[in-house]
């Protein structure tokens, strides 16, 4: 189903034993938690709340295994081996809520992290999610999307973003974050782009190779003759950087992102 | 519905009646029932649960729809509460509806409120800096507003009881200007604010960088494991509310603490109408409420009565509260209620780079709090032209950057192996405003809200001595930042309205004089002795520190005061 989209099957069946484990209740890893406080050596055990658990669990995992996230092969193991959050609201220790945030995760895409609601519409000639000030069709994200794979293409080691749904990422953003103007500039611009790109590379943007892809599209960056155009792109790559940067692969899986440092050090020699 | 539940008197009747669930009203509550009083808290907003009601605290950055954002379809219908820098997607539930809480603007006034059980507690940015004499004598000294009817000696004691059980980060330092408390260990001041804090010394007398005392549990003894709070543990994610208690809040610590003991019956969506007076009696005899759901008007019923629903509300509720005796507002037969209102002027900023030595450093983990440099200006002696003068937060930062000029592999290269950055500095201001007459709150009695009250109306405004104070805080700063050898030094004025400080107090303010002031130095209303005011409201003068240190001590002195008065039968 949809949420493929995110890291690929393997992907999908961790989160289906996931969800699978949470429904029966029972948390193996969760239950008998013990917070260690580092510098008193005092044990606290918090026994009625889920959440403190949660993060006390993740905490060790780190601790415990900060060796072996590397790469993206470690990454596996990592979402398998670690409680990642989902909502975080799934947390919630109500158990038929879980099983309908559960069933209604299925029906989400998944972007780049984020679950976004499917558009209602049907309409395949529409974008596929749910957007309230963009109207924007179906040729336009796929446009979307090769605009956003020739800024972050996939490579061997990670994943690029098409794979991450960064374009509707991108999209979500201009529609819900963004001023009435900026919208304005991003569909002119979006509109605009597939002529502007074949007068300067003389063919239709997905047919050129990605080599003149990157170079038209970097071109186009720095064309300020067309402001529009320039804007819709600017936003664009903005967006598209934020939500590789801020996605689940880079932050947890490259380390970027550290939830719980349970300590500071003010003078941290720099490592050459 | 809740008078079918408690219908009779007896059921409405409590020993204490404790208005407001934030900060200070935690602490009334908690020191309350502490001494076998049953009290009711009463909280106009929804209840907020330690770690069950903190939706977001766990949420990785991706999780959220908009990675932190606040949509803008959000923001609008909150105009006010967007400028406030916690106003983000992971606590904006914590923020009111600007829409749905009206007031009147008569000038300019950005009011962040936080209406839930635990109030702004969950939000706060958790500095906690004690008074000096030196704050106290201000007034007399420079001739502004009152003398305060409390010294250093009266509070201090209360200090130390309530930073013992909140649990306060920060070193011995010496400094008359700003008392030691009881400190956990500080979290140290990294490799450049070590610097900076060594050049200042260096160059100018009575001017230290030191660690900003702030209230999380660094190493957490017996009393905050009672608490059922645990390490802070770097997350700073503080405004989510935080699972393990490692700051202090109303819900992780006063709260539950005051449950424990039985004697605490929470009420949350009580919107507090007014408080009843008793002409025959001559003191206030409870509380009138409106269900915030219902509209129903309840009445409750205590003894004694600790009015802690934040500065501008607690005047208010006053104001509101009119009876024959007092048709200008509970206690305000001199007039003053309402006026004297001030803040705090965080109007300017500096900020600049460092390149030197101290770039074989960087930091590890994350410092919840970060320096504080005491006031420096005008404190033994009058020195400048304007009055008074400001405090100062100082930090010291590194963080990684990727070069984002470019497309395709070398971009996805960049961004997937971040290079560390140089140091940048920056601090911002914490200035004293002088309370004046002419910075009022009133009933703007045209307008009511949802629930029938009266709206406020703000008149708050800057002066030429908040002018002169900003203008002379960008000059000194820039100096001492160049001094220090920082570079690409810039100042900013923020040109913010009163009120985004979030530090707004007074127009209940103590003194000597029933003439010219609301309280005695009991925090007693002169003319009607049980009731009691120890939030903001409360504030003869502001001086620079974060207040709400303060109002937990006036809470807990206050309490204890008023159970030996209860006990005496003299209330």
């Amino acid at each position: 189903m949809v949420v493929n989209q995110h890291f690929g099957a393997g992907s999908l069946q961790i989160r289906m034993k996931k969800h699978a484990s949470l429904q029966k209740g029972s948390i193996p890893a969760y239950n008998s938690y013990h917070l260690q406080s580092k510098i008193s050596g005092q044990i606290m055990q918090f026994k009625a709340h889920e959440e403190v658990k949660m993060i006390a669990s993740r905490k060790t995992k780190y601790s415990n295994d900060s060796q072996k996230f590397g790469s993206s092969d470690q990454y596996a193991y990592l979402t398998t081996n670690f409680p990642l959050p989902d909502t975080g609201i799934k947390k919630s220790i109500n158990n038929s809520s879980m099983k309908r945030r559960a069933a209604i995760r299925g029906l989400m895409i998944i972007a780049g992290g984020i679950a976004l609601l499917p558009s209602c519409s049907g309409d395949p000639a529409k974008a596929s999610i749910e957007l309230t000030n963009l109207d924007i069709t179906s040729g336009q994200e796929a446009l979307l999307a090769d605009i956003a794979e020739t800024l972050i293409p996939k490579t061997a080691d990670a994943p690029g973003a098409k794979d991450l749904n960064l374009h509707l990422f991108a999209m979500k953003m201009v529609d819900d974050c963004h001023s009435h103007e900026d919208q304005e500039q991003f569909m002119s611009g979006l509109k605009n782009f597939e002529s502007a790109a074949r007068e300067k590379a003389g063919a239709p943007f997905n047919k050129l190779d990605d080599t003149k892809k990157l170079e038209t599209l970097s071109a186009m960056l720095k064309d300020e003759k067309s402001p529009d155009l320039q804007s819709f792109l600017k936003i664009t790559k903005r967006r598209v950087i934020q939500g590789f940067t801020n996605s689940e692969f880079v932050m947890t899986g490259r380390k970027q992102y550290e939830m719980v440092p349970g300590r500071y050090n003010g003078f941290f020699p720099v490592q050459s | 519905m809740p008078q079918l539940n408690i219908d009779s008197i007896k059921d409405r009747t409590f020993d204490a009646i404790v208005i407001g669930s934030g900060i200070s009203g935690g602490w009334s509550a908690k020191e309350l029932c502490d001494r076998g009083l049953k009290t009711l808290l009463l909280e106009r907003g929804r209840n907020v649960e330690h770690i069950k009601d903190y939706p977001t605290t766990n949420m990785m950055p991706y999780e959220f729809e908009h990675r932190g954002e606040v949509p803008l379809a959000i923001s609008e219908k909150s105009p006010v509460v967007a400028k406030c820098y916690a106003f983000r997607e992971d606590s904006m539930h914590f923020f009111v509806k600007d829409s749905e809480h009206p007031y009147v603007q008569e000038k300019p006034f950005d009011w962040i409120r936080g209406y839930q059980v635990g109030g702004k507690s969950l939000l706060w940015a958790r500095q906690t800096q004690r008074w000096s004499d030196f704050d106290f004598e201000g007034p007399a000294r420079d001739g502004f507003a009152v003398d305060w009817p409390i010294r250093y000696r009266d509070i201090a004691p209360w200090y130390s009881h309530v930073e013992k059980f909140a649990g306060i980060v920060g070193d011995k330092d010496g400094l008359a200007e700003l008392p030691d408390g009881e400190f956990l260990p500080s979290y140290g001041l990294n490799s450049v604010e070590t610097l900076f804090k060594e050049q200042v010394a260096k160059n100018y007398k009575n001017r230290y960088v030191i660690n900003g005392r702030a209230a999380h549990i660094s190493q957490p003894q017996p009393i905050h494991l009672e608490q059922g709070r645990g390490q802070c543990q770097n997350r700073i994610l503080c405004q989510r509310g935080c699972p393990f208690g490692g700051y202090f809040s109303s819900n992780a610590s006063t709260i539950p603490w005051a449950i424990k003991t039985g004697n605490l019956s929470l009420r949350p969506f009580s919107v507090v109408h007014s408080i009843i007076y008793d002409e025959q009696k001559g003191k206030a005899t409870g509380v009138r409420v409106i269900d915030s759901d219902t509209k129903e008007e309840i009445e409750f019923y205590a003894d004694v009565i600790f009015v802690n629903a934040s500065a501008l509300n607690t005047n208010l509720i006053l104001l509101n509260s009119v009876s024959s005796r007092f048709p200008n507002g509970l206690g305000n037969d001199s007039g003053v209620l309402g006026r004297y209102v001030a803040f705090h002027h965080y109007g300017g900023r500096v900020s600049g780079t460092y390149e030197g030595e101290m770039d074989k450093y960087t930091t590890d983990g994350r410092n919840p709090g970060g320096c504080y440099i005491p006031r420096f200006r005008n404190v033994r002696r009058q020195e400048t032209d304007f009055l008074r003068g400001y405090a100062a937060g100082f930090s010291a930062s590194r963080g990684y950057y990727s070069d984002t000029n470019t497309e395709g592999e070398s971009l996805k290269d960049n961004l997937l192996n971040r290079k560390l950055g140089g140091w940048r500095v920056g601090s911002h201001m914490m200035g004293e405003t002088i309370p004046k007459e002419s910075n009022y709150v009133r009933l703007d009695s045209s307008k009511k809200d949802e629930w029938g009250i009266p709206q406020l109306g703000i008149s708050i405004d800057f002066d030429d001595n908040d002018r002169k104070m900003l203008k002379d805080y960008l000059e000194q700063m820039s100096e001492m930042f160049e001094k220090a050898g920082f570079k690409n030094i810039t100042t900013l004025e923020t040109k913010s309205a009163p009120g985004l400080d979030i530090h707004e107090m007074g127009g209940v303010r103590m003194g000597n004089d029933p003439k010219t002031s609301m309280l005695n130095k009991w925090h007693q209303v002169h003319s009607c002795k049980n009731v009691f005011v120890t939030d903001g409201a409360c504030m003869t003068s502001t001086s620079t520190q974060n207040p709400s240190l303060t109002y937990m001590a006036f809470s807990a002195r206050a309490v204890d005061y008023a159970v030996q008065e209860l006990k005496k039968g003299t209330l």
